[in-house]
C-alpha cells in the first residue's frame, strides 16, 4: 500500500523527467554499439551483457503513430522501460501503422521475423491482434487498453481503472475550486468515459461534499465523435458561465476543446490518459493534473510477466491505484500553487484507492 | 542562306507558310538563336541575345499579334518600358505625348496620341505598333504579315507609311504571302522557299505569276476559273439571326440570308464584325440566339452540333489549329473526327479500323492530301495539308451545305489553289456554299453573291456587276 | 540538325523521363535519410528486403499495389479527357460502402455472384460519387479539382457516420466503430494458403487491358481522347463535350469504387475508420509516374506498392520513418511535373513526343 503509493509518485516524476530517461536510453544504445565495435575490432570473445536469453518485442502503433505524445508514445516508453530493464534482456523495435489495413501485416510481420512478444495500441487494433493471436499461440500478445471476453492463452488486454484516476483528478479540483462549482466535458457516454465521470465527481465529493458538478457527455456526432474541439469549447465557456473554475476535458479533441476554453478563460483544467502537460501543451497554463493511465508502466508490466513467466492467465491485466497503473500526473505550473496539505490528502486518497479502504462509487452499469 | 537588306528600301520577304520567312525574322530580331552563321549590321559582325539587343541595335518589329495594352493611351504604350521620368518618380506625361506627336508627324503617321488604345481601329493600333518601335530607335523595321488585319484602304495606308520611312533612310522588311502586295510596295522582293531562299528580284523584272511559281515551285493558276453559278432551291437560309458573343454582347445582329444549292456566298468583312459569332450559331456551337436557321428546310436554330453535321453541313471552322484539328490524332482519326461513333466505322462502340483507314485512303487519295501514312498525327502535316484533311472530312461526308470560314486563311498557294476548286467543283455538283473570309481576294475570286458584314450587319449584298473590290473595300469599313 | 543526333527510340526516351524521375526521388530521399543521421545504404536495402525478398514481403506489395493499379488506372482515366480527379480517395471510400455493404447484407449467395456483386457495387458507389463533379462541371463549369477535393471531405465524413458506433452500417455487436464482417462467399479468395493475397490480383490484371481497350478501341475511348487532346474541335465535331466529361468521371469513380471494394472484399472483409491513408493522393502520382499509359500502371504501381510495403520493414529494421516514402513520392513527382529540371540535371535535350515540333524544327532557318 505504502508501496503502490511510492510506485505511482515514481512515475508522475518520470513523466517530468520524460527527456531524461530517453537520454539515457539514447546513450545506452551509443555504448552498446561502442561495446560491440569493440568486440569486433578486438576479435576476443567478450561475452556481451548477461548471459540471459534475449526476448525480443515488437510494438505496432494505431494511425496515430508515435509522434501522438499520447497511447502510442508511452507505450513505446513502456517497451523502452523494459529494454533499459537488463534484467529482462528485452530487445525492442517498433512499426508505425499507416492505415487500418496495415494492423495484420504489421502484426505479422513481427511475427515473422520471430518475436517472442507482440505489444498492439488500441482498441482499433484489437480484431487484427486476436486474429494473429489465434493464429500464433506461441508468440504473446498484449494489448494496450482493450479487453476481451474470452481470449486465446497467449493473449492479455491491459485495461485500466478510469474510475480511480478520474477519482483522483476530482479529489484534488474539489480542494482547488474557489467557487465550488466544477465541470467535465466528456467523450461519447461509453464505459471508460463514464467511468472517468464518476470517479471525478465522486472524488470531487469526497473532498468537498458542498461541491457542485457539472458535466455533459457529448452526443454521437459520426466523425466528429471524440474529435469536436468547437463543440467541447463551447460547452467549457457554458459551465464557466454556469460559475465552474475547473473543467475536466476527458473526451480526445473533444475534450481538448474544452482544455483550450479553460486557458483563454484563465480558468484550471484537468487532462485525462496521459499526461497532457507533454501530449497537449495548448493546455499547459490550465492544466492542474491529468488523470492519468500509466500506459508505460502497464506495457512494461506486461513485458516483465512475459519473461519472468508469470503470464496471466486470465487474459487480462488490470491497472489500479494497487499496482501503480493509475494515477494522476505531476502538477507542473501549479506544483508551487498546490499546498503541501493538499498534495498530502492526495496522497492519502491515492494510498487508501491502493489499499481498496476507499472506493470510488463506480459500479458497471 | 543568305540575305541582305539595304537602307532606304522596302524588301519584301515571300515565302508560303512554313517556308521560314517569320523564323528568320525572329532570329533577326534575337527571339530565335540561329544554329549557325553570323549576323552583320552595317557589315559589322552581330550577336543578338534578345531583344534587347536587338533594339539596340537598332531593328524593330511589329508582330502579327499586336502587342498593345488597350486600356492605355497611344503615348503610354509607346513609351512602356521607356519612360522618360520625372522628379519623384512620375512619368511625364506631356513630354511623352509631345514626343509621340513629333514622331508621328515627321513619318506621316497619323495618331491622337491622348486615344485609347481600345478604342482605335486595327490600322491605327498598327502605326501605334510602328511607332513604338520607331521610339525605341528603329532603323530597320520587320513587319511579320502586318495586312493580315486590314481592310484594303488600311492597307493603302499603310503601304504609303512605309514608303515614307524607307524615304526617311530605314530599311523595311515586310514579311507577307501575297504577292500583289509584294508587287505594290516593295523595292526589292525575296522568295523564299523551305528555308532556302529562292530568288531575290525586283517587281519590275518579276509579274505575279513569276513570283508563285518562285514561291510554289511549280507554274500555278492564280484565278479560279469557273462557270456562272446556276442557283437551285435555297438550302441554308438565315432568319434574322441574333448571336452573342462570349461576354454577351450582341455580335450578330438581325442577319438575313439564304444560300442556294449551286452557289457560293461570300461573307466578305473585316475580322471581328461578327462573322465567327455567325459561323458558330450555324454550326450549333452558341446556344444563345435569337432567329431562325434553316437547314434544308429544317430548323436547326436549337438543335446541337451533332444534330447539324448530320443534317446535312460541312463546316470548315475558321481556327484548323483549335477547333479543326486534333492535331496529336493521326489523319484518319481526324478525317472520321465527326463520324467516328457510325457505321461503318463503328460497330456498337467498338471502333473499326479497317474502315476507317480504307476510308481514309481514299480520302488522302482523292484531296491529294501529303501525308506518310494515314496513322500520322495531323500536327505534323504542313498546313495546307492539315486544311485539306479538315476540307475532305467535310466535304467526305457530302454534306448538302458548306461553311467555309477562313478556308485558306495561312496556306500556300498550292493548297489555296486545290481547295478552291474543291469548293467550286463542289458548287457546280449542287452544293450550297457559304464562304466567310476577310481575305477579299478570295471572296472576289470565288462568290457568285458577295454580302459585307460590318458590326454584326449584313450591310449589303452585291450580285455579278455589282461585285468591286474599291465598293466592298468601303462597305467593310462602314464607309457606306 | 542536333536533334537528329540525339534522337532515340521513343520507347526509350518515353520511359527515360520517369525513371530518372524515381532515381532522383530516392536520391532525395537518401539525403533526407542521411541528414536524420541514419544510413540511406540500410535504410533502402531495408526497404527492398521488406518489398521483396521473402513470399509474404512480395505478397504484401501485390496487396499493396492493387489499389494503386485500381486508382491509377482512374486517374489517369481522367487525365485523357483533360480532367484532373482528385477525388479518387473519396470514390475509393464510397467503392468501399457499397461494396462491403452488399458484402454483409446480402446472404445466401454462392461466391460466385456474391463477390462480382459487390465488386460492381462498389463501382456503382464510385461511378455516383465521380459523376456528382462531373455534372457540375459540365452544366456550370466549375473546376472539377475543387469540387473533387471537397467531395473528398464529404466522403469521409460521411463513411465515418455511417460505419461509427452508432451508425447505420455499423456492426453494433463490436465496440470498434467498424462495419459487420462481410459473408464468407463475398469474401475474394485467397490465392496463397498463408498469405494475404487475393484473387483481386486478377481483376486488376484484367482492368488494366480493359482500360486500354476502352482507351484506344471504342467509340467512348475516343471520345474521351479527343476531348482531353481538344475540347474545341471535339465540340465543332459534334461531339457533346458535357456528356463526355460526365461519363470519363463516371469510369474514373467506378475504377476508384472498384479499388474500395476489393479492399474489403480482399484484404479487410470489414471496412474500418480512416480506411485509406492517401492512397487515391498517391495514384495522381501514379498516374504522372506512367503518363497515364494503361500499360504504364503496372509498373508505376508496382512501385509505389513496394515502397508502401517496404516502408514498414524498412522502419523495424532501421527505425527511419516510414514518411520517409512519402519525399521519395513528392520528389518524383516534382521532377515529372517539371521535366526541364531532368534534363538539365542529366544533359538530355529536349525529344519532342510528337513529330508536331519536329516538322516546326525542320521549317527552322539558318542564317
Amino acid at each position: 500500500m505504502d508501496d503502490s503509493g511510492r510506485l505511482s509518485l515514481v512515475t508522475r516524476e518520470g513523466g517530468r523527467s520524460m527527456r531524461h530517461s530517453r537520454f539515457r536510453f539514447v546513450s545506452l544504445g551509443v555504448v552498446s554499439v561502442l561495446l560491440l565495435a569493440a568486440c569486433g575490432g578486438g576479435g576476443t570473445s567478450g561475452s556481451p551483457a548477461a548471459s540471459c536469453k534475449t526476448f525480443k518485442v515488437g510494438l505496432v502503433t494505431d494511425v496515430g503513430k508515435l509522434s501522438d505524445k499520447s497511447f502510442n508514445a508511452n507505450a513505446w516508453k513502456g517497451v523502452q522501460d523494459a529494454q533499459a530493464d537488463s534484467s529482462l534482456c528485452v530487445q525492442a523495435h517498433f512499426i508505425e501503422s499507416n492505415q487500418p489495413t496495415d494492423y495484420q501485416k504489421n502484426i505479422q510481420t513481427f511475427v515473422d521475423q520471430k518475436y517472442d512478444m507482440v505489444v498492439t495500441v488500441g482498441f482499433l487494433l484489437g480484431d487484427d491482434t486476436l486474429a494473429a493471436a489465434k493464429a500464433n499461440p506461441g508468440v504473446k500478445m498484449a494489448i494496450v487498453d482493450f479487453a476481451y471476453d474470452s481470449p486465446p492463452p497467449n493473449l492479455v488486454g491491459l485495461v485500466f481503472k478510469e474510475d480511480q484516476a478520474g477519482f483522483l483528478a476530482g479529489a484534488l479540483a474539489g480542494l482547488m475550486t474557489k467557487s465550488g462549482t466544477i465541470a467535465g466535458v466528456y467523450g461519447l457516454k461509453i464505459p471508460p468515459v463514464e467511468k472517468y465521470r464518476v470517479g471525478y465527481e465522486n472524488g470531487a465529493k469526497y473532498t468537498n461534499p458542498s461541491v457542485k458538478t457539472l458535466g455533459i457527455y457529448q452526443p454521437p456526432s459520426g466523425a466528429k465523435s471524440f474529435n469536436d474541439p468547437d463543440w467541447g469549447k463551447a460547452r467549457a465557456l457554458d459551465f464557466f458561465g454556469q460559475g465552474a473554475d475547473i473543467v475536466f476535458g476527458a473526451g480526445g479533441n473533444t475534450g481538448n476543446g474544452a482544455l483550450l476554453a479553460a486557458v483563454q478563460q484563465n480558468k484550471q483544467c484537468v487532462g485525462v490518459d496521459v499526461d497532457q502537460f507533454v501530449s497537449y501543451p495548448d493546455a499547459d497554463p490550465c492544466l492542474i493534473t491529468s488523470a492519468e493511465k500509466h500506459i508505460a508502466v502497464a506495457v512494461k508490466t506486461a513485458i516483465a510477466d512475459a519473461v519472468k513467466a508469470q503470464w496471466p492467465s486470465s487474459g487480462l491485466l488490470v491497472f489500479e491505484a494497487k499496482n501503480g497503473g493509475v494515477g494522476i500526473s505531476a502538477y507542473h505550473n501549479f506544483d508551487g500553487k498546490i499546498s503541501a496539505d493538499i498534495k498530502a490528502k492526495i496522497q492519502d486518497i491515492l494510498k487508501k484507492l491502493a489499499d481498496g479502504s476507499l472506493q470510488t462509487g463506480y459500479t458497471a452499469s | 542562306m543568305d540575305l541582305a537588306i539595304e537602307w532606304d528600301q522596302v524588301h519584301a520577304l515571300l515565302g508560303e507558310n512554313g517556308a521560314g520567312k517569320t523564323t528568320l525574322m525572329n532570329v533577326a530580331y534575337g527571339l530565335v538563336r540561329p544554329d549557325s552563321g553570323t549576323i552583320l549590321v552595317d557589315g559589322n559582325p552581330v550577336v543578338i541575345h534578345g531583344p534587347q539587343d536587338a533594339i539596340r541595335l537598332g531593328i524593330g518589329m511589329v508582330h502579327q499579334h499586336f502587342m498593345l495594352i488597350p486600356p492605355l493611351t497611344v503615348a503610354e504604350n509607346v513609351i512602356l518600358g521607356h519612360e522618360t521620368v520625372r522628379a519623384g518618380g512620375f512619368v511625364d506625361q506631356r513630354a511623352a505625348e509631345r514626343e509621340v506627336r513629333d514622331l508621328s508627324q515627321r513619318y506621316g503617321l497619323e495618331v491622337d496620341p491622348r486615344a485609347r488604345i481600345e478604342g482605335l481601329p486595327v490600322g491605327i493600333q498598327q502605326r501605334v505598333e510602328i511607332l513604338k518601335s520607331l521610339y525605341r530607335g528603329a532603323r530597320i523595321l520587320i513587319l511579320d504579315e502586318p495586312t493580315a488585319v486590314l481592310t484594303p484602304q488600311e492597307v493603302i495606308g499603310l503601304f504609303g507609311i512605309l514608303r515614307n520611312l524607307a524615304g526617311e533612310g530605314s530599311a523595311i522588311v515586310f514579311i507577307t504571302h501575297k504577292l500583289g502586295e509584294v508587287m505594290e510596295v516593295a523595292d526589292t522582293i525575296t522568295v523564299m522557299r523551305r528555308g532556302k531562299v529562292e530568288a531575290t528580284t525586283r517587281p519590275s523584272e518579276t509579274n505575279p505569276a513569276g513570283l508563285a511559281r518562285l514561291m510554289v515551285g511549280r507554274p500555278v493558276l492564280l484565278r479560279v476559273d469557273k462557270a456562272p453559278a446556276r442557283p437551285q432551291r435555297p438550302v441554308l437560309e438565315l432568319d434574322h439571326l441574333v448571336v452573342h458573343d462570349d461576354r454577351r454582347r450582341v455580335a450578330v445582329d438581325g442577319v438575313a440570308l439564304s444560300v442556294h444549292a449551286g452557289e457560293i456566298v461570300g461573307i466578305a468583312g473585316v475580322e471581328g464584325n461578327g462573322q465567327n459569332e455567325l459561323a458558330e450559331a450555324i454550326a450549333g456551337l452558341r446556344p444563345d440566339r435569337g432567329g431562325r436557321v434553316l437547314l434544308d428546310g429544317q430548323d436547326v436554330t436549337r438543335a446541337t452540333t451533332r444534330h447539324v453535321l448530320h443534317g446535312g453541313l460541312g463546316f470548315i471552322p475558321a481556327d484548323r489549329h483549335r477547333m479543326g484539328l486534333v492535331l496529336e490524332h493521326s489523319v484518319s482519326d481526324n478525317l472520321v473526327l465527326s463520324t467516328f461513333d457510325r457505321a461503318p466505322f463503328a460497330r456498337w462502340i467498338i471502333r473499326r479500323f479497317e474502315a476507317v483507314l480504307e476510308y481514309a485512303q481514299r480520302l488522302i487519295k482523292q484531296f491529294d492530301i501529303r501525308a506518310e501514312s494515314p496513322s500520322q498525327p495531323a500536327g505534323s502535316l504542313s498546313g495546307g495539308n492539315q486544311q485539306k484533311v479538315v476540307a475532305a472530312r467535310e466535304l467526305g461526308r457530302q454534306p448538302r451545305a458548306l461553311l467555309a470560314s477562313q478556308p485558306t486563311r495561312g496556306l500556300d498557294v498550292g493548297s489555296i489553289e486545290f481547295i478552291h476548286r474543291q469548293i467550286v467543283d463542289q458548287r457546280d455538283a449542287g452544293l450550297a456554299v457559304l464562304l466567310i473570309s476577310s481575305e477579299l481576294d478570295e471572296i472576289l475570286s470565288l462568290a457568285d453573291r458577295v454580302a459585307v458584314m460590318y458590326r454584326g450587319r449584313i450591310v449589303a449584298i452585291l450580285e455579278g456587276d455589282a461585285i468591286d473590290r474599291e465598293r466592298i473595300g468601303l462597305l467593310m469599313a462602314g464607309a457606306a | 540538325m542536333t536533334w537528329r543526333r540525339l534522337f532515340r527510340p521513343a520507347a526509350v526516351a518515353l520511359a527515360a523521363q520517369p525513371i530518372l524521375s524515381i532515381v532522383c526521388g530516392f536520391a532525395v530521399a537518401g539525403l533526407a535519410v542521411l541528414a536524420s543521421g541514419a544510413d540511406p545504404v540500410q535504410a533502402f536495402s531495408a526497404l527492398f528486403q521488406g518489398a521483396f525478398t521473402n513470399p509474404r514481403a512480395f505478397t504484401e506489395t501485390m496487396i499493396a499495389t492493387l489499389p494503386y493499379i485500381f486508382l491509377g488506372l482512374a486517374v489517369a482515366l481522367g487525365f485523357k479527357a483533360g480532367l484532373f480527379n482528385i477525388g479518387a480517395e473519396g470514390q475509393f471510400y464510397l467503392g468501399a460502402v457499397f461494396g462491403v455493404f452488399i458484402g454483409y447484407s446480402v446472404q445466401g449467395l454462392p461466391g460466385i455472384v456474391h463477390v462480382p456483386l459487390a465488386l460492381l457495387a462498389g463501382m456503382l458507389g464510385g461511378f455516383l460519387w465521380a459523376a456528382i463533379p462531373g455534372i457540375i462541371k459540365a452544366r456550370t463549369g466549375a473546376h472539377e479539382v475543387i469540387i473533387t477535393i471537397m467531395l473528398n471531405y464529404v466522403a469521409f465524413q460521411l463513411t465515418d457516420f455511417l460505419i461509427n458506433n452508432r451508425g447505420p452500417l455499423a456492426d453494433k455487436t463490436s465496440s470498434a466503430p467498424r462495419t459487420p464482417f462481410i459473408q464468407h462467399a463475398a469474401q475474394l479468395p485467397i490465392l496463397i494458403p498463408g498469405t494475404r493475397l487475393h484473387a483481386g490480383l486478377f481483376v486488376a490484371l484484367v482492368a488494366i487491358p480493359v482500360v486500354w481497350f476502352l482507351l484506344s478501341r471504342t467509340t467512348v475511348g475516343f471520345q474521351i481522347r479527343t476531348v482531353g487532346l481538344n475540347p474545341s474541335a471535339a465540340r465543332a465535331a459534334g461531339i457533346s463535350v458535357g456528356w463526355t466529361l460526365v461519363i470519363t468521371m463516371g469510369i474514373s469513380g467506378a475504377l476508384a469504387g472498384l479499388a474500395g471494394a476489393d479492399e474489403v472484399l480482399g484484404v479487410s472483409h470489414f471496412m474500418p475508420p480512416s480506411f485509406s491513408t492517401g492512397y487515391g493522393f498517391d495514384s495522381i502520382a501514379v498516374a504522372l509516374l506512367a503518363k497515364s499509359n494503361p500499360w504504364a500502371i503496372l509498373p508505376a504501381a508496382f512501385l509505389f506498392g513496394a515502397m508502401r510495403n517496404g516502408a514498414t520493414f524498412m522502419q523495424l529494421q532501421t527505425q527511419v520513418s516510414a514518411d520517409l516514402i512519402s519525399i521519395v513520392q513528392a520528389t518524383v513527382i516534382i521532377f515529372i511535373a517539371a521535366p526541364a529540371i531532368i534534363r538539365w540535371i542529366f544533359r538530355l535535350r529536349h525529344t519532342p513526343a510528337a513529330p508536331v515540333q519536329l516538322a516546326k524544327t525542320d521549317g527552322g532557318a539558318t542564317i
